[in-house]
């Protein structure tokens, strides 16, 4: 009901309320994790502006047309509570959190990118560290190595967070070098860490990873090898041929590795593995994954430009204001004066513009 | 659409029905929040109401919609949401559990057996054979794919047919796997799969990759 009555208000969510975060804890609280897609899966562009612009008291009723929902959801709107830069980063953890229980990596870690980078001048809030740990964890999971932080987050800040998050850096390295035996004994170091902070779950279904990203790995050596050489090469502890095979051919089929399996006719003979795709199909499922993909993406896309202008406008940084600054730039050069405009400010807010640009685009994972 | 109110005879009749998954999901998702109140509500089935029935085929029957739309994590979130009660007593809901551990651990001969095995009240026995017939075609579809060779018997394990029948090389059997398009060597006595083509609705148009690098190449204006 509450996220019916959210798109039904702003279809595009895009101004974050305080039912937002509101509403992404009950469903993290209920586990009802689907719940809650369509509400994170929209981009959140905007806060309620404090200044409504000249309108009409009609044009102010939600029920009326709006170009956009940031004309009627304002801070005296009375839709939100007064929002605060924690619950910003509050809305992006749980946010991520909904992500890892679906297993959907790459969102969750994009959300918990979000937070990592908030911009700080003091020192950095416990949600941040928090979700450092658990952006360690998912990257990972889809990545099976330590992913770099964005570029927006300070040196000195990546410092802060390694030493708050020494244990699940320690692990990401274990890891990273692919010692199953180092791994487990870092993993039982710090049971407690885990539990603490609970990320137990997440620390084991990393162990349990393992196996796929060393596949991956053997992948890049060998175009094929028979399925006990692979046992031999990947895992310490012994497993039979036949479970191994098992192993891998359940991560094919999930798609996690791409290679293909051959039987021989006798049950002695063991499997070969091979990893180029010999299938012309595969191919093109994956080609139909990327187009479907690159589809989602122009939406997205399409979206976040509408909404960068419309902050462009909001903030005075249209094309037609930038086009005036210039000018006003070239009449002062030539002496003469356009009230109101200085050269300083004029290449400021140029500068200005392009840095929001990036940290708009960078931010929002494009 | 307005929906009939939660009840028995509706659930049959949703389970009887052909409705595709993504529906059936879709109208069992409105009836959460009624389940939920009425697990909450007096005579629950948290204290042992009449309503236990009901309640334990509304959750078999949506932990069945998850499956047939292949959403595995969920369903296992669906199963913490559960009354607690209801899921540590109720037949129906420990079998849901005991396939959701299967399909985790990708134990193909053990989903089968579950399926198959164990009692499953009458009204959710519908689902239950769609399952059974959605998750059989979803493993072809994955083993075709998987494998370039394969043994009758393997194939038969992953699609729960007879072992012992594959391994003589039942002709029966082996003609069910050739009408997919796969071919049989009788002196190898291996089967080839061929990769099974699932065709995918609403196909992007080549204008649509077109706009995007248009949008990614000029910043998006």
């Amino acid at each position: 009901m509450v996220r019916d009555a959210m798109l039904r208000l702003d279809p595009s969510c895009a101004v974050f309320t305080s039912t937002h975060l509101l509403f992404v804890r009950l469903c993290l609280r209920a586990r009802a994790y689907t719940y809650a897609l369509p509400v994170l899966d929209k981009y959140v562009c905007h806060f309620p502006t404090s200044t409504s612009h000249p309108a009409s008291k009609s044009s102010v009723l939600p029920c009326a047309a709006h170009d956009s929902s940031l004309s009627f959801i304002t801070e005296t709107s009375g839709i939100s509570a007064k929002l605060t830069y924690k619950d910003y980063l509050q809305y992006f953890l749980c946010g991520g959190m909904v992500y890892m229980a679906l297993k959907q990596w790459s969102k969750a870690a994009r959300f918990l990118g979000i937070v990592i980078s908030m911009p700080t001048v003091g020192p950095i809030s416990m949600i941040m560290v928090e979700a450092y740990k658990k952006w360690i964890l998912v990257s990972l999971l889809e990545k099976g190595k330590l992913s770099s932080p964005s570029n927006l987050i300070s040196p000195n800040v990546v410092k802060v967070y390694h030493s708050l998050a020494k244990p699940y850096v320690n692990l990401a390295h274990s890891f990273q070098r692919g010692d199953l035996k180092h791994l487990e004994a870092e993993v039982d170091a710090a049971r407690d860490i885990w539990c603490t902070d609970n990320n137990m779950g997440l620390v084991s279904q990393v162990l349990g990873a393992y196996s796929k990203h060393t596949v991956l790995g053997i992948k890049q050596t060998f175009a094929a090898l028979t399925v006990k050489e692979l046992a031999d090469q990947a895992s310490p502890v012994r497993m039979s041929d036949e479970a191994t095979e098992s192993v891998i051919a359940s991560l094919i089929m999930s798609g996690a590795v791409k290679a293909t399996l051959v039987q021989h006719s006798s049950q002695n003979s063991s499997t070969m593995l091979r990893f180029s795709e010999a299938h012309s199909l595969t191919q093109l499922s994956d080609e139909s994954k990327t187009q479907t993909c690159l589809a989602w993406e122009r939406q997205s896309l399409g979206t976040l430009m509408g909404h960068l202008d419309e902050i462009s406008h909001h903030m005075e940084l249209s094309d037609e204001f930038v086009d005036g600054m210039q000018k006003g730039q070239v009449w002062s050069n030539t002496g003469d004066v356009n009230p109101g405009i200085g050269e300083d400010t004029a290449l400021e807010i140029d500068e200005d513009l392009m840095g929001l640009a990036n940290a708009f685009l960078e931010s929002m994972g494009l | 659409m307005e929906l009939p109110p939660l009840s028995t005879e509706q659930l049959s009749k949703l389970a009887a029905s052909n409705v595709p998954p993504s529906q059936l999901y879709e109208i069992l998702s409105q009836y959460e929040t009624d389940a939920s109140l009425m697990s909450a509500g007096p005579g629950s089935a948290e204290t042992g109401g009449g309503d236990s029935q009901l309640l334990s085929l509304f959750y078999s029957s949506f932990f069945f919609a998850h499956l047939l739309t292949k959403q595995l994590p969920e369903a296992r979130a669906l199963t913490q949401r559960m009354p607690e009660d209801l899921r540590h007593q109720d037949p129906s809901l420990q079998n849901c559990l005991t396939l959701l551990r299967a399909l985790w651990q990708t134990q193909h001969a053990q989903v089968y057996q579950i399926l198959r095995g164990l009692p499953w009240p009458e009204s959710l026995q519908p689902l239950v054979r769609r399952y059974e017939s959605f998750f059989k075609d979803d493993t072809l579809i994955a083993i075709s794919t998987c494998y370039e060779a394969i043994r009758p018997a393997t194939a038969e394990n992953y699609l729960g047919l007879d072992p012992q029948a594959a391994e003589q090389g039942d002709s029966a059997i082996i003609e069910k796997f050739t009408s997919c398009g796969w071919t049989w060597d009788p002196a190898a006595k291996l089967l080839h799969p061929s990769p099974i083509a699932v065709p995918t609705a609403n196909q992007p148009s080549s204008n649509g990759i077109r706009e995007t690098m248009a949008l990614l190449g000029n910043g998006g204006r």
